[in-house]
């Protein structure tokens, strides 16, 4: 009974990828010359092989439109699991939120992405190339704003910037003025000879930002970038990194633990003990976690109650009034507007996605502060004694 | 996409990046030339002159005390800047500056050698500072001593940064620095002949004096300047170097190490 159970559960997972896959395809793929030319090749021979072959090209054409691909990544330190096995396919060109609790595994997987951790398991590719095998390749495409400040206070935010064109192998002839580009393009032109530690923290996360985007990546990596900042440089931040995705050129992946800023991502992804648990857009995650339903103050809340039931709807009391969901809202108001149950005060409530991530996640507050950071430390001593490298 | 140049021109051109970085943050750190200057007039002229007569008859005729301290001083000098400038790495992580020369397409060993030929390129101009006293202690430097100076000092320089490098890829904390200072950096500069000569001193001391490598630039700076010098100038030059050698892989190995 169990196993058959399981057996159906695998068989849906299964589907359920594959589906996704082939949305995936469907939507993101823009087929280059010669695999469109191979496609319509296979299809006019139509044999079995032909078929597979069709696969195949649409298999590749999706993985070349993909800037982040991970297959079964997993990391362990020691006795503790990071990351268990995460599948993530981030389109080329997307803007891209990774949401998680604390300790979900979102900064092991910003550490291999960015070449600074290797996976246990599985594999990870950024702009097509492997972490663990073409690490300088992956770094090459890939500007990174990490969640801590990485400027060099005691330089210019113009020397900040010309020294990462020079490590990041900007051509000497260019650097000036791809320097001079990026400052006026984040608005900090003005203040580029003061000193880094003169600067705010907003104009130090909008001056990485710059940074990061220097060596013209494809791929742009941010950690938690609004931690720590007021609303109004949150927004500008959100404003400049909407702006970089909306040329879809550069394809933006950032973590974050602010709703409202994965709302305005193309696509989402929520992992949580080292897992996938979520993924698609925004509508999509708040679609499948909870149902919108109509809050109601009238004149009797009970006979209010009794009738929503009765209609078949589900109806709940709460402080606010009577909470109505089970169907459409413009349908349940127009039933219950016939009925003539004095309604006195109507709203929608819709699920955010900060219910859905609520509702998938759990309730638990997640005390243990950056368990992968706490554990790696240890962990690199236990490997250390053991004369390995880590 | 940047139009990829050859991984070797790009880690070229890091390591020149990243010395032009530290020679920019010193020129700016008033903190460190005022000890880079403060430093060697203390030892040389306070130190010097209090312990001129006493130390009369303890040093070859022909060399006042003062002259005597001429090369431990530098070498002094060499041992705190180099050894402070290697442990900025300490800093560097801290203030994730690290973090960004890590996620750089460049090697490990050249993040490692563009933070040595920073290091000791900013522990040489130090050095330099202490070395400009020459007239005031009566030292006298032709071009030809000078060059000779020049030369064994910037060999000292990216030992001793190197051997910092190394130290401060396993340190965790700034902290620590002051533990480095008291059991790295004045057991070698006080077992080095610099301060004090070899011979007066008991015999375990005088074998701790032979294995410290400070002691072969002390004496080949003192050959530099035509100073009498217990060693061989080939021997000290040659020992010198493979020091800094041997510090450069300690260091690079260390700094690979560490920086996953």
């Amino acid at each position: 009974m169990v196993d058959l159970l399981g057996f159906a559960l695998a068989t849906l997972r299964k589907c359920r990828r594959r589906a996704f896959r082939r949305a995936l395809s469907y939507r993101f793929v823009c087929l280059d010359h010669r695999s469109t030319r191979n496609i319509a090749h296979a299809e006019a021979a139509g044999s079995k092989g032909a078929r597979e072959r069709r696969r195949r090209c649409y298999r590749a054409a999706v993985i070349r439109d993909l800037a982040i691909q991970t297959e079964g990544l997993g990391r362990a330190f020691g006795p503790f699991t990071a990351l268990e096995a995460l599948d993530l396919d981030v389109a080329r060109g997307s803007l891209f939120a990774l949401l998680g609790p604390n300790g979900a595994g979102k900064s092991t997987t910003i550490k291999i992405l960015t070449t600074f951790l290797r996976p246990s398991r599985g594999t990870a590719k950024v702009a097509g190339f492997d972490v663990a095998r073409n690490a300088r390749d992956v770094r090459r495409s890939t500007g990174v704003v990490f969640q801590e400040s990485s400027l060099d206070d005691r330089l210019t935010a113009r020397e900040n910037l010309l020294l990462h064109a020079a490590i990041f192998g900007v051509p000497a002839v260019e650097r000036r003025s791809r320097v001079e580009e990026h400052l006026s393009w984040i608005g900090l032109a003005s203040v580029a000879d003061q000193f880094v530690r003169t600067f705010s923290g907003g104009m130090r996360r909008r001056l990485e930002i710059a940074r990061a985007l220097t060596h013209e990546p494809e791929v742009l990596i941010l950690d938690e970038p609004t931690v720590g900042l007021d609303p109004q440089t949150r927004r500008v931040v959100w404003d400049h990194l909407l702006q970089i995705a909306s040329s879809r050129e550069r394809t933006v992946f950032v973590t974050t633990h602010y709703m409202d800023e994965a709302e305005r991502c193309d696509d989402v992804a929520i992992i949580d003990h080292g897992r996938l648990i979520a993924r698609g857009s925004p509508r999509a995650i708040v679609g499948k976690a909870g149902t919108e339903k109509l809050v109601i103050k009238s004149e009797d809340d009970v006979r209010l109650a009794l009738a929503a039931e009765a209609l078949g709807f589900v109806a709940e009391r709460s402080a606010l009034g009577v909470e109505v969901s089970g169907d459409r809202c413009e349908t349940m108001l127009g039933r219950l507007g016939d009925r003539g149950l004095g309604l006195r005060e109507v709203s929608i409530v819709r699920p955010r996605l900060e219910d859905a991530f609520v509702a998938l996640t759990g309730r638990d507050i997640r005390d243990e502060p950056d368990v992968g950071a706490g554990n790696q430390r240890a962990m690199r001593t236990q490997l250390r004694a053991r004369g390995r490298n880590v | 996409m940047v139009t990829p140049m050859a991984p070797l021109r790009v880690d070229l051109e890091a390591i020149i990046a990243l010395t032009k970085r530290d020679l920019l943050r010193f020129a700016r750190d008033r903190s460190q030339i005022a000890g880079a200057v403060g430093r060697p007039a203390i030892w040389m002229i306070l130190f010097g002159s209090g312990l001129h007569h006493a130390m009369h008859g303890m040093i070859d005729a022909g060399v006042s005390y003062r002259q005597f301290v001429y090369s431990g001083a530098i070498a002094m000098t060499i041992l705190f800047g180099g050894m402070f400038q290697g442990v900025t790495i300490v800093w560097d992580r801290e203030f994730g500056m690290l973090r960004e020369v890590l996620v750089a397409p460049i090697s490990r060993t050249a993040i490692a050698l563009g933070k040595t030929c920073g290091g000791a390129t900013v522990t040489l101009v130090q050095g330099l500072v202490a070395a400009a006293f020459a007239p005031l202690v009566g030292v006298n430097l032709g071009a030809v001593e000078g060059l000779k100076l020049l030369l064994a000092m910037a060999v000292l320089s990216v030992g001793v940064t190197a051997l910092g490098i190394a130290v401060g890829s396993r340190m965790r904390t700034f902290e620590g620095f002051g533990v480095i200072s008291n059991f790295v950096i004045l057991p070698l500069y006080f077992l080095s002949g610099g301060v004090f000569p070899r011979d007066g001193l008991p015999g375990w001391m005088r074998t701790l004096v032979l294995i410290n490598p400070v002691t072969y630039g002390v004496d080949l700076m003192r050959a530099a300047i035509g100073q009498p010098h217990p060693f061989s100038a080939v021997l000290d030059a040659a020992l010198l170097v493979s020091f800094a050698g041997a510090m450069c892989t300690l260091a690079f190995t260390s700094f690979r190490r560490d920086s996953h």
